[in-house]
């Protein structure tokens, strides 16, 4: 039950409390903490304008991210609470349905027909490439610890409450592995600027450029919510198990993890298009290296 | 503590393929020497007080202070451009770099079931370094970075003879601080001369490769 | 205390020579270190496999590196010598300091320490290889000390690799290792290491960039003793390690590791000796082609063992002698680039002929010990049946004779303006090398 409230309530208060805390550093007021449910429902009320050219499936779109987001969300354990839905191997259809909302999206930024959007997709599409073995890897040095079963469990044994220093640490490198995945599919500073509205530094922005109304408000809230499962997949892996009430730690860390990336984003500006290639590869890297040394670790002669 | 001490090692390579400027290299071999003499003296069990205070100094000393110092120095004095310059980008060097750490893991586990003293996850990253080191020799183009590419392979191979177990214990690591002081003593010295005698000309050797 | 010695007489001379106040004293004085080192040869030799003493490949090694020394003091007594008081200080301490160290390599029986040996002989040719303060020789001692220093590097991972291989009581020295029990993964790991580590400092191919900068960039005497004298001091572990992967039972592996890497030396030799016109260069190349001459012989195994020995020997002078005359056609005309050069006949009778008799030797003419050490390997290779690479070999000999061949000619026919006459120890020292290697050859046959 707190799980659907979640899923339901919680995304879209962090981009508002991200815009908070930066326009905060600044020195400014900033806007009030749930402007992001007020825009939401203003663009529910709204018309749609769709481009002439556009075909099926930009009318489709939006509701198809949603639902695969929507779907994925509740596989994940969030807060220690368990997960509406899992069976074992379950971690193998969230990535697919991630994939399938990403290349949902992109389809109708092609779909538009402006090469603008086009770009979008592709820069998009490129960084992906790269974040999807780190997911598939991430996984990978989880299962090989809790052994093979569905996302709640191998989350569920997984924690950095382990008294073993090793699995701190390399704990540690994952959740830095995935707060980075988090930028980047968020589009947060430095990989993305969502602030910005120049043509030739947007990334996902661009993508949505056609959309108005509730096929909008859909997106808008689909990609808070992908921010949600990346929020609750950390908290997961730091809160240990033996914490009484899980479902509030998650609750700080999500709410700590939005802060810090305004905090990220005021200190940061947005990286060069070919640095932000190289370093979409880091996540991967770190991955390989934790998984290694978990190998490594079990195999080892100490 | 080891292991994690090792791990760390193994993001610093990580650190050293993403970055572009030459005080970041610089800083990671510092503060690889500095993880090499934590973990100096937390593998002290094994060895005798005598040598491991005298590799814990020279780890510190040497590769942590000294050859940082000079590095900067040099790079200073010579009036260089900051910027490591590659002939391959991050990117590729980012994914070899992981390439690497994979095979050099896999080497480690496949022969961990050949040799019962063996230390796996050191074994792995101190092979790495290795590697690590040989690739910067050859994808850069400036002279110092093939002396910095050169520092990593000496990481490499202390960590390597530190895990090997202390079996043979002073001889080996006298040997690698010879290599090291001596190595870089005269480096310092060519550094100095190719300076002086160049100085007439416009070019900066340190940038440019000797051709074949 | 024999040992003590030998290792205390380079430093007794080192503080001697900061008394001596003339250049010329100083070039007597390395010729006395010289002539001491040979004389140190009998007593090892009454002492051979006796323990912490030398053995027959040490020994061999350092008979040959005492004579090369020898006669290029003997040559720089000869030559005139244009180096400030305190550059030939700093020359001939480190050219005793060098010779001390390659000494120290060869009695070793440690494998450390040949390690660390051949280490501080790769810092002090350098050293010496860069006296003459020019961009040139600047530049090739750096590539020279840096590719071999990391070939050093490789070569103590494969140390360590090798420590590893052993399961218990892990040493270094060689007579102690117990060869029935070692792990054949970390042995294979360990000499591939090794190969490749000590192969850069003699200059095998892919490792050899450095050797032709190196060799033609150096001064002459130093360009002799590299060529003739360091190449032994980074073969002998090789040799000793080979005969530890027989015990092991690996020795094909080894085996084959050389004939691969001596075809490499010997194609790229080939090769690059083409389109190359600075002659110490092509004897630099042609020293490479030896090189990978020697590592086939000890990869073919049995008669042709006895066949690399002697090709060893016969190298050492020969190339010692060669780069020597080299040093003579230098000063005649003051250029390495052999399209500049000719009329030697006219100009220097006795470099000319000194020249033709050493290309003709190296090539492997009789009475030359090349001469048996190639047939031998020949012999070999059609005993086993190495059709191909027996007849890739012909072919490559044939392409480096024709360029040396031409090279020499070249160099000698012409007409040229003005005789100068030089020293007679510039061509006494080459001379009696090359009546060494041709005696050798001879009761070799």
């Amino acid at each position: 039950m707190i799980n659907i409230l979640t899923i339901v309530l919680l995304p879209l208060f962090l981009p508002g409390l991200i815009s908070r805390v930066k326009a905060i550093m600044v020195g400014r007021k900033g806007q009030s903490l749930f402007q992001q449910y007020f825009h939401f429902f203003k663009l529910l009320r709204k018309d749609e304008v769709i481009s002439t050219s556009a075909s099926f499936i930009t009318r489709a779109a939006p509701a198809m991210a949603l639902a695969g987001t929507f779907v994925a969300a509740l596989f994940v354990p969030i807060g220690g609470t368990t997960a509406l839905f899992s069976f074992k191997g379950d971690f193998i259809l969230i990535l697919y349905l991630l994939a399938m909302t990403k290349g949902v999206m992109v389809f109708a930024a092609l779909d538009a027909g402006s090469s603008f959007e086009g770009m979008g997709a592709s820069r998009e599409i490129s960084f992906t490439a790269f974040l999807e073995p780190a997911f598939v890897l991430i996984f990978a040095s989880l299962i090989y610890s809790s052994g093979f079963s569905s996302l709640s469990s191998i989350l569920g044994d997984y924690n950095l409450g382990s008294t073993d220093l090793l699995i701190f640490v390399v704990g540690i490198f994952m959740v830095f592995a995935l707060y980075l995945m988090l930028l980047v599919e968020s589009c947060r500073v430095p990989f993305d600027d969502p602030a910005t509205h120049l043509e030739l530094t947007m990334i996902h922005e661009v993508m949505v450029l056609d959309y108005s109304g509730f096929s909008l408000a859909l997106i808008h809230y689909s990609s808070a919510l992908k921010m949600l499962i990346y929020s609750s997949l950390i908290a997961q892996i730091i809160i240990p198990g033996t914490w009484k009430h899980p479902f509030i730690a998650f609750l700080l860390i999500t709410l700590g993890i939005a802060v810090i990336t305004g905090i990220v984003e005021s200190l940061m500006a947005r990286l060069r298009m070919n640095r932000n290639l190289e370093l979409v590869l880091v996540p991967v890297s770190i991955s390989v290296l934790a998984l290694a040394a978990l190998i490594a670790k079990s195999i080892g002669a100490w | 503590m080891i292991q994690v001490l090792v791990l760390i090692f193994g993001i610093t390579l990580l650190f050293a393929s993403v970055t572009n400027m030459l005080n970041t290299l610089i800083r990671i071999l510092a503060a690889q020497g500095f993880i090499l003499f934590l973990i100096t003296i937390f593998k002290s069990t094994q060895l005798n007080w005598l040598s491991f205070a005298f590799i814990a100094l020279e780890t510190l000393v040497f590769k942590a202070i000294l050859i940082p110092w000079f590095l900067h120095d040099t790079i200073r004095k010579n009036d260089m451009r900051r910027e490591v310059e590659a002939h391959v980008s991050n990117f590729f060097s980012l994914a070899l770099m992981s390439l690497i750490f994979l095979g050099s893991f896999a080497l480690a586990s496949f022969s961990g079931q050949h040799s019962g003293k063996l230390f796996p996850l050191e074994f792995g990253i101190a092979f790495a370094t290795i590697l690590k080191g040989m690739f910067m020799i050859i994808a850069n183009k400036k002279l110092i970075t093939h002396l910095i590419g050169y520092l990593f392979m000496e990481n490499g191979i202390f960590m390597l003879s530190i895990s090997v177990g202390g079996h043979l214990p002073q001889l080996i690591s006298l040997g690698i601080s010879l290599d090291l002081i001596l190595t870089v003593l005269i480096a310092v010295v060519f550094l100095s001369r190719i300076k002086t005698t160049f100085l007439d000309k416009e070019i900066n050797p340190l940038e440019e490769q000797s051709s074949c | 205390m024999l040992r003590i010695m030998l290792f205390a007489l380079p430093f007794i001379l080192i503080a001697l020579s900061f008394l001596i106040k003339k250049t010329r004293g100083l070039d007597w004085l390395v010729f006395a270190h010289a002539i001491i080192n040979l004389g140190f040869a009998l007593p090892l030799y009454l002492n051979l496999g006796k323990d912490g003493y030398i053995d027959k490949m040490g020994l061999f090694a350092f008979l040959i590196t005492a004579v090369i020394y020898l006669f290029v003091a003997l040559y720089t007594l000869g030559s005139e010598n244009q180096r400030k008081l305190r550059a030939n200080r700093l020359y001939s301490i480190f050219l005793m300091l060098f010779i001390s160290a390659m000494n120290a390599a060869f009695m070793a029986q440690d494998l450390s320490l040949i390690w660390i040996f051949v280490e501080t002989t790769t810092i002090f040719s350098a050293l010496l290889i860069s006296i003459e303060n020019n961009q040139k020789s600047i530049a090739a001692a750096w590539k020279y000390l840096f590719i071999c220093s990391v070939g050093i590097a490789l070569a103590f991972v494969g140390i360590l690799l090798f420590v590893l291989a052993q399961p218990t009581d892990a040493t270094l020295k060689f007579e102690l290792v117990n060869a029935a029990t070692l792990s054949p993964f970390w042995m294979k790991l360990s000499f591939v290491f090794i190969l490749i580590g000590f192969g850069t400092k003699i200059g095998l191919a892919p490792m050899h960039f450095w050797l032709p900068d190196a060799y033609s960039a150096a001064p002459t005497p130093i360009s002799a003793l590299l060529s003739g004298a360091l190449m032994n001091a980074a073969l002998l572990p090789l040799l000793r390690m080979e005969k530890i992967m027989q015990l092991a039972r690996l020795g094909h592996i080894a085996q084959d590791m050389y004939l691969i890497m001596g075809f490499l030396s010997v194609f790229v030799a080939a090769v690059f000796m083409m389109k190359t016109t600075d002659f110490k260069r092509i004897l630099a190349f042609s020293s490479i082609e030896n090189k990978g001459l020697i590592m086939i012989a000890f990869g073919l195994g049995g008669s042709a063992i006895g066949a690399g020995y002697m090709h060893i020997l016969g190298h050492s002078l020969i190339k010692a002698a060669l780069f020597l005359v080299g040093g003579n056609i230098l000063s005649l005309y003051d250029s390495k680039d052999s399209c500049q050069i000719s009329g030697l006949f006219s100009k220097n009778r006795n470099t000319a002929w000194l020249w033709l008799i050493g290309i003709v030797l190296i090539l492997g003419f009789p009475p030359s010990p090349i001469f048996i050490s190639k047939f031998f390997i020949f012999a070999s290779l059609l005993g086993k049946r190495y059709l191909i690479p027996f007849f890739t070999l012909l072919i490559l000999f044939a392409f480096i004779a024709y360029r040396m061949i031409s090279l020499s000619m070249g160099l000698c026919t012409g007409e040229s303006r003005a005789k100068k006459n030089l020293n007679i120890l510039r061509y006494l020292s080459p001379a009696l090398l090359l009546l060494i290697a041709a005696v050798m050859g001879i009761v070799g046959i």
